[in-house]
């Protein structure tokens, strides 16, 4: 049962349009504190490291490192069966922040903490991206 | 010991903005702070909606608030707004917290009165539905308080039925007189008799409600009912306003103020006063 559509994101809202929208471009969109500089994820209205409220937004390099993964033998819902198994890799973008998602374009025991990846996209629907990850 | 309201916040009040509970949360418990002189590091505790989208759980990762060690949440309902100043001070009346915050905010649409509740009430109106805001409060023990500060005189809890739920139930808690027995004994608590009431800020201007408050908390005709009824900010917000409000009448030289909440459902209110 490979034709099951895989599950999308719940819709974006105002804290979190940014995000999304720059996923559609295929520009991976973070936050960043006017205040002390730290970049953060996933999107929200202030800084966990400052405190402060004013944020700007800016375009990550997609580059980062493996910092941990798992891989997934059995699909917790149908749509991810055609793709067992692989991956789903903890990413430490190059800006510091974490992301998750699965890695592409290796083979599920040949990965190590710390292998260099760089962003590349999944476009699940007309209007939906998501990061996903390969080898850099 | 008793507890003071030492500083208060407020987002502009708008309606459709693109704008999400969390950020509206954040900005409110940030001008709050302000207001009171504290910074993020001295607040130890918050009181929250239940339903309120932002929990005790997330403020250390959208505002860096990383020494909350008190939190608890009251029934989301337009009558629990007092209720979150009342646990708030058994917080710090316990030594449970130094620095508590009380929180709220909305960014969605409140679903307007069904109709059938409306009838009941006699056809009175509930406006200020649509707003989008955040309040916040910082409460504090008396001696630590700073000039500026209002005491919690007294509270009350009372948990009614909701009205839009249970009109019947409702109707049955009122005949038993519920309110205005938990009423009775929060002014015989404090000290305080209805006469003293200079101002009440009663949820909902300037509708019927106001008319089951004022038999409810026995309201005498020298008491400035709603000050800051008329605009299109006011009583909104779920009632945290009506709190705002009270405390700004009590700096401005009220000696006494109410703030009952809405009496359609789990209700509370609270007595705030002057120093002296």
């Amino acid at each position: 049962m490979t034709s099951m559509p895989p599950p999308l994101p719940a819709p974006p809202g105002p804290d979190t349009r940014e995000f999304w929208d720059g996923c559609r471009r295929h520009e991976l969109r973070l936050q960043r504190c006017v205040d002390c500089g730290r970049a953060r994820f996933s999107p929200r209205p202030g800084c966990p490291w400052c405190g402060a409220l004013r944020t700007e937004w800016f375009t990550a390099s997609g580059r980062g490192r493996v910092y941990s993964w798992t891989v997934v033998h059995r699909p917790t819902l149908p749509a991810f069966e055609s793709r067992l198994p692989y991956a789903a890799v903890l990413v430490q973008l190059e800006e510091g922040p974490f992301l998750v998602g699965q890695l592409r374009d290796r083979a599920p025991d040949a990965i190590a903490a710390g292998l260099p990846v760089r962003v590349v996209w999944d476009d699940v629907a007309a209007d939906v991206s998501l990061p996903h990850w390969r080898p850099a | 010991m008793t507890a003071a309201i030492v500083g208060i916040g407020r987002t502009p009040f708008t309606s459709g903005a693109d704008v999400s509970a969390p950020a509206l949360a954040a900005e409110a418990i940030a001008a709050a702070l302000r207001d009171a002189g504290r910074t993020l590091d001295e607040v130890d505790g918050v009181v929250r909606f239940d339903r309120q989208p932002l929990w005790e759980y997330d403020l250390p990762g959208v505002m860096r608030l990383h020494g909350l060690h008190v939190y608890a949440a009251v029934p989301d309902a337009p009558g629990s707004a007092p209720a979150l100043i009342r646990l708030a001070t058994t917080a710090v009346r316990q030594g449970l917290g130094r620095v508590i915050v009380a929180y709220h905010a909305r960014a969605d649409a409140r679903p307007a009165l069904a109709a059938e509740v409306q009838a009941a009430l006699g056809g009175g109106d509930e406006p200020g539905c649509l707003v989008q805001g955040g309040c916040a409060l910082v409460l504090e023990a008396w001696d630590a308080a700073s000039a500026g500060a209002v005491r919690v005189l007294g509270s009350m809890q009372a948990a009614i039925p909701s009205a839009a739920r249970h009109l019947d139930a409702w109707r049955s808690s009122r005949d038993a007189g519920v309110v205005s027995d938990a009423a009775r004994r929060m002014y015989a608590a404090a000290g305080i008799t209805p006469i003293d009431v200079d101002v009440a800020c009663l949820y909902t201007h300037p509708g019927i409600l106001v008319r089951l408050a004022r038999d409810d908390f026995s309201l005498a005709e020298r008491t400035r009912v709603n000050p800051h009824a008329g605009g299109p900010d006011a009583a909104a917000l779920d009632g945290m306003d009506d709190l705002l409000e009270a405390v700004r009448q009590v700096r401005g030289g009220a000696r006494v103020a109410l703030v009952a909440g809405s009496p359609l459902e789990p209700t509370s209110a609270v007595l705030l006063g002057a120093p002296a």
